[in-house]
Formats: C-alpha cells, structure tokens, sequence
C-alpha cells in the first residue's frame, strides 16, 4: 500500500472528497485483489471493496492517527471480506470457478495490460478455495500482500500463534491437494 | 522427533520469522534430512512462491463511482437527519410548543373531517363569482349588440343569474 500524507487524511477526515479520492487511488487496487482473493468472485469483491472505502470515509474522522492507517485499512477489508466470504452458501461451487474469476479480472482491466497468469499460480489460486475464510486471509496477507505474522496478528486482531497454525494448515491442506492431484495424473 | 520439530518450524523458516539460532538448526537440519528438505522445496516451489509471484489484480473504474454515489447520499440523508434532529432540540427547548402544536393540529383535523367538501365548495364560490363578474361587466356596457347580451346557451349559471 502506497504511504498516503498526514495531510490528506485530515482534509479526508473533515469530508473533503479530493482528499478522500487519493486516498482511494492509493489504496484501490490493494483492497480489491485482498477482497478478490478471499471473496474469490468479481462482483463480490467490488462490493465489499466499496463497503470497505465506504466504513474508511466514516470511521476516518473518529481515527486515531497515532495508529497505523494500513493495518486500519486491511483489518477492515480482511473482516468485510471474510464476512461476505461466510455469508454465501454455495462455497464450494463458488471456488471451483477461482481460478477463471481471477483471469476474466485480469484480461478485463486493459487490453494493453493483459495479465499472462501462470497456470502453477492459477493451480494454487483455485486451491485456496479448500481453505476457510480466515486462512485465506492469513495466506493473502503473508504471501500476497508480504505481512509479518505480528502484522497479520494485529490486521486480524488474533494471537500470533494463532497466524502460525492457519499459515502452516492451509499451506498443509494446499500442498496435499497439489500431491493428491499429480498422483491422480501418474495413475 | 527431530523431524516433528522441525516441521513445525519450516513456515517461519520460509518466512523468515524465526530468530538467528533457530534458524540456522533448522537449515541445518534440511541440509542432511531428504524428507524435510523435500517438505520445504515443495512448500515452496508449489504454495509459496506463486502467491508471492502472482500479479496485482487493479480496482475496476465503476467501483468509485459507486463509492462516491454512496458516500453522497449518505451525506442527503445526514443532512436531512440533523435538520430533524435540529427542530427536536429546538422543541425540547420550548416544551410548551408541542402541546400547542398538537392541539392545533387536533383541531385541524376535526374541522377539515367535519367539512369534507370545504376546499371543494369554495373554489366552486369562487368560479361562480368570477362568472358573475364578468357577466356583469358585459351587460353593463349599454350596447344591445354586445357579446354578452346575445349570449343564451340556456346553462345552469345563466338560468341562476337571469331568473
């Protein structure tokens, strides 16, 4: 996430819009792939991306500025996203289109910027749906979005240890997908 | 046993979380166990490392639109919130005022419930009295050929004016 002024977060803070637009340009594009990640579905995550510039316009003015904006932020586009994650039913059937949900996204944005995803990467993108909401984001927010695990601890407002075992489980579960499957290819 | 432990440290060895020396018996350990090492190479190779190489996925246009429409209604229905709010301060400061205002509003009632044709039958006065005007106005120019005196389409109001 791009470092946004002080200065802009205060006039952000009083309601001024052009304060609040850099502040989107900045942060835009990071809540939308967290939010697509864990969502794993387009509209959903433009949904909970506008729900989260949304609680950020009205939670700024009540904002500590003593605290870290960027934990601020993700923690709230974390629990919107894992939020809606829970709220669908069909889960499953929702992740085992992952993988073409993220690359419809990607050719979608620009024609001239059309992003070549690697099918070992599409392979993992549509493993993540074997995990739950909350692993996802601990997955996201390490590999994706590069956090410490004290980082991921204090998006999520969870105990570092708590991190280490959803990080070791899902990449676990992850990998023993990945071996189940080329066993099933050598048979 | 050596194995059990070190596995439940190959994630923060991968992401580097672990301190100096336990990280080093831990590479250590990887070095001379092939089933450890191959533990770490496919943690890698196959989950860590794509997510990590995986590109950004851009916001797309429409969402800030959305984003602002929201933000600008809310801001309407803020507004409209505190100019309602802003009278119930004003009534709570002159209490006196809403037992007035209910009575007024009470009395309202009854008279309009008691008349229901008040409205109806006093723009019906006030047609009939502009018809009579001007009737009037053409009668009383003197002139026998006059619009108004040749005028006789047998109506109601020519009957209530001329009988």
């Amino acid at each position: 996430m791009n470092n946004v002024s002080e200065d802009v977060l205060m006039k952000a803070s009083k309601g001024d819009m052009s304060a609040f637009k850099s502040l989107y340009d900045s942060t835009s594009d990071y809540i939308f792939n967290i939010a697509l990640r864990i969502t794993g579905n387009k509209e959903e995550a433009e949904e909970v991306a506008q729900d989260v510039f949304l609680k950020v316009y009205n939670g700024l003015k009540d904002f500590k500025f003593r605290s870290n904006i960027k934990t601020w932020i993700y923690r709230i586009t974390v629990n919107t996203a894992i939020n809606a994650s829970k709220k669908r039913s069909k889960e499953t059937k929702r992740y085992a289109d992952y993988s073409e949900n993220i690359a419809q996204v990607s050719s979608g944005s620009d024609i001239t910027d059309i992003i070549d995803i690697k099918e070992a990467e599409k392979d993992v993108q549509s493993l993540l749906g074997l995990l739950n909401a909350e692993q996802r984001a601990c997955i996201v927010l390490r590999d994706i979005e590069g956090f410490s695990y004290e980082e991921i601890a204090g998006a999520l407002k969870i105990n570092i240890n708590t991190v280490r075992s959803r990080l070791s489980r899902a990449r676990q579960a992850i990998l023993n997908e990945i071996r189940k499957r080329g066993d099933n290819d050598g048979m | 046993m050596e194995c059990d432990k070190i596995r439940n440290l190959i994630n923060d060895y991968i992401d580097n979380e672990l301190d100096e020396r336990r990280f080093k018996e831990v590479e250590k350990h990887l070095k001379i166990c092939p089933d450890c090492g191959k533990l770490e190479k496919d943690l890698r190779a196959n989950v860590v490392d794509p997510l990590r190489n995986s590109e950004r996925i851009k916001a797309p246009l429409g969402v800030w639109q959305k984003v602002e429409e929201a933000i600008s209604v809310k801001t309407n229905k803020v507004y409209v919130f505190r100019r309602t709010l802003g009278w119930a301060i004003f009534l709570r400061k002159k209490p006196i005022l809403i037992p007035v205002a209910l009575m007024i509003m009470f009395l309202l009632t009854i008279f309009i419930t008691n008349n229901p044709n008040i409205t109806k039958q006093q723009t019906i006065n006030n047609y009939l009295l502009d018809q009579i005007q001007s009737l009037s106005e053409l009668s009383m120019n003197g002139e026998e050929d006059s619009y108004g005196s040749d005028l006789n389409l047998d109506t109601a109001i020519e009957r209530y004016l001329f009988i």
